[in-house]
């Protein structure tokens, strides 16, 4: 399936959610921001999800579903999460997270019933959550031991968002003596009954309903079981990268709602006789922001394909997609508030949905793998991190950075707990480099950082002590970690950058084929983005910001999406069907 | 590659992860008493596949608890392979 | 080379307004404290202004430290007014910014207002009388030389019509300090400062309805409408069309005040994640034993205490020399909030769910300072709005900067003053080098530790290639480029660093109760090299200080005042 194909999708499926800006659309950020305000669910605007079918989007093609390409997934909820955040942790990324687990180990009836229940609008509750256990889901004390109907349970799972409603669950629970062993289980609503508690009031994502669950008492039979006894945590090892490398992708749909929403207002307001994105400085960090928001989506989407092609090392490229991404994302945000105002603080008004977004944003990155449980992962495998081949693979880089190429479906069980092997995407940026044609002094000056910081990389972790990179380590393994995860996204805009240029042109590809472009995502990558002041960005010329600014201003007077796809938002034509393809 | 020299290896791996010396750690104990966690599970995989060239889970600390364990693991893979 | 004196600041016996308000106050976890995180937690949730609270600063007599000595008050120190200030925020942000902005409303009096009218004002704030300040419009924000609302002299009186919006105190607030336009005049000359008591005012005034905002959710953010009221034309504060001059001097103050509302707002966010730490589990060990949890942490305080430190230092600027507010005011406007932000950014981190959920406990209130806390940078002068008042002033402070600086012993020697609007400038002097330079005197090098003196020289090279930047011609250009918002930035940053450096060396006791030369370097360095992502590799830990705090009570600064908390 081409670029093409998916933008069509994304577009048939903006399309079927409607105006954005129309207040009388469910869909639309006044009616969201309605409903965050009353602190409920979107019922209305779930309703629409569920008429169209998006929850197809995660159930594998062999179940009737669309899942495919992973890549894909990103793009498409993407949709959902411009809308509302909230709509689409709800409506649909938790019940991801549980069905990859289920995808990953289940089986074929445990497939099919998570699949009929998806595909049917329903949801699935992911139970890892004890308040008690945060992030570290191996010290989980609910435990589930062997009784007479198959086993039985004890303990409580906090903030479990749709536990009220979701008619699976799946259950983390311990099921032996060992310290790290766990297992899976399938909850069946229909067949256990259960309730769920009050849920918890929390800053953001208000439309999402996260509830404690007591297990005491329940008992679930032998079947129950999601993969091996004990084998809990490597399935959720293996699954979760799924959703590391694509809820960030997901993620970056927010943020384009929070640039249009800033540079709709900067462009049609006069301040000092001027309007406000006339500014150079409030053009240059709008302009940042948007490149920002390319390079998250080339990321995310480059580690998904990669689990692909390469799943021998998902486990760091999706804890390096987790780790950088939303961190970025959040600055990006804080960046445009300064623009925004005073708006940006109000709930009401024709800007309320930056403020809802804003305090939507962290339950995207601390409710699963927050940043410290990445870079836990990231510090550990270091070694492993930076191996690279000497000569590149050529039709493998290809079909890495070739979105063209299709990837064929899916295949969960290649996933691996732990990386091994060598990284084609570390390996990629100094091919990439190499291979990137016309580079002028500003662009070779950034090449020369990177590759400078990739001996600086590769030096420093051969003389790191294994100490260094445990929990207890030194910051330098975790400078080092930072280090690779930005260098691993300099690959990822880098090598897709150069496919654009050589490959067929249409509107998403022209801006990233750009020098202009490339710069500006390095630069941010490199440096500090709210300062502005690496040496390299002093010296970049005015030129580069003025080429993607231009690009900025027609993406939002076509109400085009600041990412790789520059999809429509508000498509004119109407070549959508009923049904949404991947 | 005997046992012995494996397990040594492992025993010398782990000692420089928790920075005590090699004689601390029992080849006969359970790594999770020394306080192996998930994350060390995970860099002894990265180390494992340096030195023997081979992936391991890293699952192999509680399927194979004690160094010695590990070793006789390991060595019959390379075996194997 | 000789060792510094160290204070032994346990025996310190405190008896500044702040203590006495902590103690007055009480724990704020405690629930029956006149005002206790719990109830400032309900009355933001419900968005209910809390009066009460309010009614018990009154009783104490805060807002005596609004109103000049000489006028009755207790207004003396712009440090001794921020930390009583900070006693509050450190409680609730909402609060000391609703009761706060009483003293913004009133400085443009101080400074320009009549005798009588100064006087009226005295006894009227005193009293306990909330004060507003209406500058922003819906249509021009913070663009004042552009404003709608105008003032027309007719006889006797001022006529004035217009709206003003997102004004804290509007519709409370009994007296209001109004900039306006008269059409007669025009440019910068036609902006006139009035003040008069609603009471006063005769024909149509509006209340805006209330603004739901993020945070601060319980305040009166609102706003009022004007349509041909009369008010007597005695409210016109100094000169006709001096409006202008009147509030950017006004500002230089009540930008440094600003500064308080962060400060507490650092030390209860850290406050709440150190004490979290002590009792979480993760990984099989206490959090507080893991590293990379004690690195975000330690350098959350890290921020603290350099937005500490540059507070301190634009405070006795205030104090004793406002020539050179012109440059501290947007320094500290800058750095302080944005400094205490990252803090709050990285405890969040370490708090992880419970930094996101409305319960209860100890980190209950966190939730709310987060949210409470990102307007200060937006308040009364957004980032923007202040980098760019310096990038107006580089050439001048580039010029001074390669002259003589005065002899330290000049110094903040001067008496604490009250200063009227002739103390105030609106360029920085180019005949001197801006004095928060003055660490960079040889003599000073044999004081300091000789890791110190290293940290110090590289300092100094930043701030002489900053200084040689500023020169760029460049820079004059208007609307000014990125490049110069990038200078700015490094300006701000360079003059942090100085700043905490002068801390030092005012009281080296704060060089060991924060774990010796360390710290301070550690803090040099990440600010010049912020930009390069220093911060990732910031090996730094001063958990053991943090603990300290907390078991000693101590507030989060370079000094450590007692505070009343059980946390």
């Amino acid at each position: 399936m081409s670029i093409m194909d998916v933008r069509l999708a994304v577009e048939a499926l903006d399309a079927q959610l409607g105006d954005p800006y129309s207040s009388a659309n469910a869909c639309s950020w006044e009616q969201l921001c309605r409903n965050d305000e009353a602190g409920e669910r979107p019922h209305e605007a779930e309703a629409v999800l569920k008429e169209i079918g998006v929850a197809k989007a995660f159930v594998p093609h062999e179940f009737n579903g669309l899942l495919l390409q992973l890549d894909r997934l990103g793009h498409l909820l993407r949709a959902v999460f411009r809308r509302d955040p909230a709509l689409g942790l709800g409506f649909g990324v938790t019940s991801l997270m549980a069905a990859a687990t289920i995808w990953t180990a289940g089986t074929a009836e445990q497939k099919e019933r998570a699949a009929e229940l998806l595909i049917s609008g329903g949801q699935i509750a992911v139970a890892f959550h004890e308040l008690a256990h945060g992030n570290d889901f191996g010290a989980n004390e609910v435990t589930a031991w062997p009784s007479e109907s198959g086993f039985a349970f004890a303990g409580n799972k906090s903030l479990i968002n749709n536990a009220d409603r979701a008619e699976l669950i799946v259950v983390h629970a311990r099921t032996s003596k060992n310290p790290v062993n766990h297992s899976l289980f399938l909850l069946d609503r229909t067949k256990t009954a259960f309730p769920a508690g009050d849920y918890w009031r929390t800053v953001g994502v208000r439309g999402c309903r996260l509830s404690n669950i007591s297990l005491e008492g329940v008992t679930l039979p032998d079947s129950a079981l999601i993969g091996a006894l004990d084998g809990g945590n490597s399935v959720a090892l293996r699954a979760f990268q799924v959703t590391r490398a694509c809820l960030p992708s997901m993620a970056v749909g927010a943020v384009d709602t929070a640039l249009r929403t800033t540079a709709e207002f900067a462009v049609g307001r006069r301040l000092y006789g001027l309007s406000v994105a006339e500014m150079p400085y409030v053009r240059q960090s709008l302009v940042g922001v948007f490149a920002d928001l390319v390079a998250a989506d080339i990321f995310s989407s480059t580690a998904a394909r990669l689990l692909h092609i390469e799943p021998n090392q998902g486990s760091l490229y999706s804890a390096a997609v987790k780790f950088l991404v939303p961190e970025v994302l959040r600055e990006d945000i804080n960046i445009l508030a300064d623009i925004l105002g005073a708006r940006f603080y109000l709930r009401n008004g024709k800007h309320a949905i930056f403020q809802k977004i804003m305090r939507d944003f962290p339950a995207l990155v601390i409710g699963h793998a927050a940043q410290d449980v990445c870079e836990a992962t990231l510090r550990a495998q270091l070694p492993v991190a930076v191996r690279m081949d000497d000569k590149p693979n050529e039709a493998l880089q290809r079909a890495i950075f070739d979105w063209n190429i299709p990837l064929g479906k899916f295949d969960w069980a290649t996933l691996q707990m732990g990386a091994s092997g060598k990284s084609a995407l570390f390996a990629a940026l100094h091919s990439g480099i190499e291979n990137r044609t016309s580079v002028d002094k500003e662009l070779g000056a950034i090449f020369d950082e990177l590759l400078d910081l990739s001996i600086w990389l590769r030096s420093t972790v051969v003389q790191m002590s294994p100490r260094e990179r445990g929990l207890n380590g030194s910051a330098l393994a975790s400078a080092a970690t930072k280090v690779y995860a930005r260098l691993l996204a300099a690959s990822a805009c880098i090598n897709r950058s150069n496919v654009c240029r050589s490959a067929g042109q249409d509107s998403g590809s022209n801006l990233i084929a750009s020098d202009a472009w490339l710069k500006i995502a390095l630069c941010g990558i490199l440096g500090y983005r709210r300062f502005l002041h690496t040496d390299l960005v002093e010296q970049l010329n005015a030129v580069c910001y003025e080429e993607v600014y231009e690009e900025l201003l027609s993406r939002l007077s076509l109400n085009s999406t600041f990412d790789s796809l520059a999809s429509n938002m508000l498509p004119i034509y109407n070549v959508f069907s009923n049904k949404i393809k991947i | 590659m005997t046992e012995e020299i494996i397990s040594q290896w492992i025993v010398d791996t782990i000692a420089s992860y928790l920075d005590v010396s090699s004689s601390e750690i029992d080849p006969l104990q359970p790594l999770a008493n020394y306080g192996i966690d998930s994350v060390h599970a995970l860099s002894l995989c990265g180390d494992i596949e340096e030195k023997f060239g081979f992936y391991v889970d890293p699952t192999l600390a509680w399927d194979y608890p004690t160094p010695n364990a590990i070793a006789s693991f390991i060595a019959g893979r390379s075996l194997s392979s | 080379m000789t060792e510094l004196k160290v204070n032994s600041s346990e025996l310190q016996i405190n008896s500044s307004p702040a203590d006495a308000l902590e103690k007055y106050l009480g724990d704020p976890r405690n629930p029956k404290s006149p005002i206790s995180v719990e109830s400032l937690i309900s009355s933001d949730l419900e968005e209910k202004f809390p009066d009460g609270s309010v009614g018990i600063l009154n009783n104490w007599g805060v807002s005596k430290w609004f109103v000049p000595k000489n006028l009755g008050g207790e207004l003396v120190s712009m440090a001794d007014s921020s930390h009583l200030m900070r006693a509050i925020s450190r409680r609730d942000l909402t609060l000391a910014i609703a009761y706060g902005k009483t003293y913004l409303g009133s400085v443009p009096v101080w400074l320009a207002g009549t005798p009588s009218m100064q006087i009226s004002l005295a006894d009227f704030v005193i009293g306990g009388g909330a004060v507003c300040l209406a500058l922003t419009e819906r249509q021009h924000g913070a663009d004042l030389l552009n404003i709608d609302t105008g003032a027309e002299l007719i006889g006797e009186h001022y006529s004035i019509s217009g709206e003003k919006w997102l004004i804290n105190n509007a519709s409370r607030a009994g007296r209001i300090t109004i900039l306006a336009k008269e059409r007669a005049r025009s440019g910068p000359r036609s902006l006139s400062l009035l003040h008069f008591s609603k009471d006063d005012i005769v024909g149509n005034y509006k209340n805006l309805s209330k603004e739901h905002t993020l945070g601060i959710r319980a305040a009166d953010i609102s706003g009022f409408a004007l349509t041909n009221a009369l008010v007597g034309k005695d409210a016109l504060l100094g000169e006709a069309g001096s409006g202008f001059e009147i509030i950017i001097k006004s500002l230089q103050l009540t930008r440094v005040s600003c500064c308080a509302l962060s400060l507490g707002a650092g030390d209860h966010a850290v406050r709440i994640a150190s004490a979290y730490i002590r009792s979480r589990y993760i990984y099989h060990r206490l959090a507080i034993d893991i590293a990379m949890v004690r690195r975000r942490l330690s350098r959350a305080a890290l921020m603290v205490l350099i937005a500490d430190a540059l507070s301190t230092w634009a405070f006795k600027i205030a104090d004793h020399n406002p020539e050179l507010l012109v440059t501290a005011s947007p320094v500290a406007k800058i750095m302080v909030p944005f400094l205490v932000q990252r803090a709050i950014d990285e405890c969040e981190y370490v708090l992880g769910s419970r930094s996101y959920i409305m319960g209860s406990g100890i980190t209950a209130p966190f939730q709310k300072i987060s949210r409470d806390h990102r307007l200060v940078a937006l308040f009364d002068g957004s980032t923007t709005v202040n980098l760019q008042s310096l990038i107006v002033q580089f050439r001048s402070l580039a010029a001074g900067f390669d002259k003589p600086h005065e002899p330290p012993e000049a110094l903040f020697k001067g008496p604490n003053i009250n200063c009227g609007l002739d103390a105030l400038r609106l360029m920085p002097g180019t005949k001197t080098q801006d004095p928060v330079w003055s660490i960079y005197r040889s003599s000073l090098f044999t004081q300091l530790p000789q890791d110190l003196c290293k940290a110090l020289e590289r300092l100094h090279l930043f701030t002489k290639a900053l200084h040689a930047d500023m020169k760029n011609p460049v820079h004059g250009s208007i609307p000014s480029g990125a490049g110069s918002f990038s200078v700015a930035w490094r300006y701000c940053l360079a003059y942090s660093a100085a700043s905490l450096v002068h801390a030092i060396l005012e009281a080296p006791e704060s060089l060991d109760a924060w774990g010796g030369s360390r710290w301070v370097i550690a803090a040099i360095d990440l600010l010049c090299n912020f930009h390069q992502n220093y911060i990732d590799s910031l090996e730094i830990d001063l958990i053991p200080e943090l603990m300290n705090c907390l078991e000693d009570k101590k507030l989060l600064s370079l000094d450590r005042p007692a505070v009343a908390d059980s946390l």
